[in-house]
């Protein structure tokens, strides 16, 4: 059965926005934590496409054989990273202020994934250079010289040699390269990382690979100690180290 | 969340199916839940995510305001080996708690082959897995669908089936069950006899004993309480209309099988092949009307964002009010950018202007099933079908600039002949020939005729139930048979893996001597055998030769009219006299007009149902 008494949705009210003269970008900055770190990127862009249109987000369609929303992610999460400051760029045809986009999109969202904000971007996401990561290792019993481990493992200059996969192949490559910026803590049997990576299309490092690093250089990961973690990306950044948004 | 599992999520292929987070998941207090009911699909998220059924019966319980449902699906190997490694137990999808704390495990049954992904479903959770040997701390293990139907094979393994269609059954199944804890009278024993005794579509298979005849075939079921129906009749919703819709969809993040909308416009079939189990097993037909099917389209467009709708039901084109929804769907999905596509078009029901109205969809190709190749043979199976409504069929889909054409074939159908099988490529060969006459074709396309052969299976509650399957060495025969009458290569030809068709038939005819095999095929390690990387058919008959099954009895045997089927239990409202003068009648080549055309005395009106086309019974 059907409640018939229910409010018009948001998908339907777009067609009462009046049209722009030209289709405008707004940014949105959400997250995506929890569960939803297991989602992968092409099936977030999947998803994505169909909470645009539960949202009712007047979104401009691209006028060829096969019309579809014009939506441009910022840079890529891996699986199995979190992340605060994710970023999408929205092709929109009809008025509507920078809230609504907001509030309808997180009418059909979830606590793991939410708009933080939306605004008309000044920047390419392409300019984005960095990323920060903050790694979190847990630990049954964290071993005492873990910090020092850590510290001969990242800030003394031997070069960390790791076979790097991409779109183009493998290569060895030193990690180190790819790290701006490095600092760590202990505290009750928990390591904190925070990390600036290299991050965008041109040099890039997946956060994942320092916990690699750690599992094949140190005893952290020993077996029986019931050690998990967990990665965050805090915040990017473009080549000046500004904060990009 | 669950921190050992979020570790384990990080090793295993595609983690996203096993998250859950999904828009739409219905999360719940446990404070305030009296009966927690794990939902499981025994194949592996994308499959079980792209079932409309589970859909509408997880919105049926959570409906309930203290009764948590929750899904399960089969993890995929890699993930079992490290719930092995980490004796992690199988888990329910929202809250993630291991299964075997809830108070009912309930499976759809869709197919025979997921019954040792059943079992083997039942091993992760770490439950025993014969119901005998399931104490009161054991969640009740129930099971529903298609394969209910003939539930025999698996009998051993469950408490309780729910016959026929489960929307308020399974509600009052849960409802007597915390009426009893309530009462502090619950024992599994007295709740599964007040079931059996108060619910109508409960079989209890314990509360039935079955003895044998030293032929092998059965003697008699009897029923150990006098109290307790000696035959299980079906369940039916009478007016879809008022059927539970399910207006808020779990919204999967990863990409499963059908991601799309899909509206379920009726049930039933009004067409009777003589095949074909799902159109006996829900009959009566009952339609919903057109307003409220667009309404309803509406609901699920706001409520999920899919941009494609499929008008999901046995034989679409019967529905008598198809001009009329789709003339009020595309008032509003041209607009949205949504497309809508028809499954399953009868040839003698495609017309251009149907066409027209789905050219939205993008797909090039047609699909049609004409079933057997002559018109002898369709007679037989009462397809109802000629080879003129193919011809003028694909003429209009060339018409209308398509140059791809599947058709679907079955071989090994009773009363077949070699002059039968070589009309299926003689069919597709006019199919291209009809190509080349057609002034309006796509010139600048060559035609491609795609057709797919599979091989017949003896269902339970079908004219053809009593019909042995040919051997496996006639099938092999049959399929190179119809391959060396190939020689275009516009046609392509596929065929079906005969082993697996026999198994099938095996388990779908199956009693419940099967359960030894069934048992010894989890314990081997049997999984996921509805996908052609895991089946092994020389396993199958090591566990039957081991278990003392003749896999011969059961699909290679002709069965006679007056002995006792295995399903004979159960009675889906179509009468066995019906279903004899229908195989009586195949052999004799007559055929038996659709249910609209006129009523044959199936018997199924005696289950009531509104917008049917059958003559009311008076109560």
């Amino acid at each position: 059965m059907l409640s018939k008494d229910k409010e018009v949705k948001a998908c339907y009210s777009k067609f009462s926005r009046p049209m722009l003269d030209a289709p405008i970008t707004v940014r949105i900055k959400f997250c995506k934590v929890g569960n939803l770190q297991f989602i992968s990127h092409l099936d977030l862009q999947r998803a994505f496409y169909r909470i645009l249109v539960r949202a009712g987000i007047p979104m401009w369609y691209t006028k060829g054989f096969n019309p579809h929303a014009k939506l441009v992610f910022g840079l890529p999460l891996s699986v199995g990273t979190e992340s605060v400051c994710e970023m999408a760029d929205l092709r929109i045809e009809r008025q509507i202020s920078l809230e609504e986009i907001k509030d309808q999109l997180n009418a059909n969202l979830t606590d793991e994934m939410y708009v933080l904000d939306a605004y008309i971007p000044t920047t390419k996401f392409a300019d984005i250079a960095y990323a920060k990561y903050t790694l979190t290792v847990e630990s049954d019993k964290m071993p005492d010289n873990a910090l020092s481990q850590i510290a001969k493992l990242f800030f003394v200059s031997a070069p960390i040699m790791m076979t790097k996969r991409s779109k183009s192949g493998e290569r060895e490559v030193d990690i180190k390269s790819f790290i701006k910026d490095i600092t760590a803590e202990v505290q009750d049997n928990t390591l904190r990382i925070n990390a600036v990576l290299s991050a965008g299309s041109t040099e890039n490092l997946n956060p994942e690979y320092l916990i690699t690093a750690i599992k094949q250089n140190t005893d952290i990961f020993a077996d029986g100690h019931n050690v998990s973690y967990r990665i965050m990306r805090e915040t990017v950044y473009d080549a000046n180290m500004k904060e990009f948004c | 969340m669950n921190k050992q599992l979020n570790e384990i999520l990080k090793q295993v292929s595609k983690p996203g199916r096993y998250s859950g987070g999904e828009y739409g998941q219905v999360i719940k207090d446990k404070a305030n839940i009296k009966a927690r009911f794990a939902f499981a699909f025994p194949d592996t998220y994308e499959i079980g995510m792209s079932n409309l059924g589970s859909r509408i019966l997880y919105n049926c319980l959570n409906n309930e305001e203290d009764i948590w449902c929750e899904r399960v699906y089969a993890p995929w190997t890699d993930m079992q080996d490290k719930m092995r490694e980490h004796n992690l137990p199988l888990w329910a999808h929202e809250s993630k708690d291991p299964i075997s704390e809830f108070d009912f495990l309930g499976f759809t049954l869709q197919y025979e082959m997921c019954y040792t992904t059943v079992l083997n479903m039942l091993a992760l959770a770490g439950m025993p897995l014969r119901s005998r040997d399931r104490g009161e701390e054991f969640p009740l293990v129930i099971g529903g669908g298609p394969c209910a139907y003939n539930p025999e094979p698996i009998a051993d393994f469950f408490d309780l089936f729910n016959i026929g269609e489960g929307e308020h059954m399974l509600v009052e199944i849960v409802r007597l069950y915390i009426q009893m804890h309530d009462e502090g009278r619950y024992t599994k024993a007295d709740f599964l006899h007040e079931a059996a005794r108060t619910i109508p579509g409960v079989y209890v298979p314990s509360l039935y004993d079955v003895t044998y005849n030293d032929d092998g075939t059965i003697k008699a079921y009897t029923p150990v309480y006098d109290d307790i129906p000696k035959q299980v009749t079906k369940r039916i919703i009478e007016d879809m209309d008022t059927a539970l819709f399910p207006e808020k969809v779990v919204m999967p993040y990863t990409e499963v099988v059908h991601d799309r909308i899909m509206l379920e416009v009726f049930r039933g079939c009004i067409r009777g092949c003589r095949f074909c189990q799902a159109g006996i097993i829900y009959r009566p037909v009952r339609e919903k009307t057109p307003e409220l099917l667009n309404e309803q389209a509406k609901c699920l467009y706001e409520n999920t964002g899919y941009e494609e709708i499929s008008l999901s039901s046995l034989s679409i084109s019967d529905y008598t009010g198809l001009p009329e929804l789709t003339d009020k769907l595309l008032d509003w999905t041209v607009d949205n950018m949504v497309s809508f596509s028809l499954p399953s078009l009868r040839v003698d029901s495609f017309n251009k202007e149907l066409m027209d109205k789905v050219a939205t969809v993008r797909s090039s190709s047609l699909t049609f099933a004409p079933e057997a190749g002559t018109q002898r043979l369709r007679d037989v199976i009462n397809k109802n079908v000629f080879e003129d409504d193919l011809l003028r069929a694909v003429n209009v889909a060339f018409d209308g600039g398509k140059h791809q054409v599947k058709l679907y074939f079955m071989q090994g159908l009773p009363t077949e002949t070699d002059d039968d099988l070589r009309g299926i490529p003689d069919l597709a060969k006019k199919v291209i020939e009809a190509y080349y006459q057609n002034p309006n074709r796509n010139r600048a396309k060559h035609p491609q005729v795609t057709f797919s052969v599979s091989c017949f299976i003896p269902k339970p509650f079908t004219p053809f139930q009593w019909e042995p399957q040919d051997s496996l060495e006639e099938l092999y025969r049959k399929q190179e048979f119809i391959g060396e009458c190939v020689t275009d290569r516009k046609i392509r030809y596929q065929h079906h893996d005969a082993k697996t068709c026999r198994i099938e038939a095996v388990l779908a005819r199956g009693d419940r001597r099967l359960s030894d095999a069934l048992e010894l095929a989890c314990r081997e390690g049997f999984k996921f055998d509805a996908w052609s990387e895991f089946f092994d058919y020389d396993k199958w008959i090591s566990v039957f030769e081991r278990t003392g099954v003749d896999p011969a009895f059961y699909a290679n045997r002709r069965w006679s009219y007056d002995e006792i089927l295995p399903w004979d239990i159960i009675d889906c409202g179509v009468t066995k006299e019906f279903l004899i003068r229908e195989s009586k009648k195949a052999h004799e080549g007559d055929t038996t007009p659709n249910c609209r055309e006129k009523c044959s005395g199936c018997g199924a009106n005696k289950l009531g149902g509104e917008r049917t086309c059958c003559p009311k019974i008076k109560k």
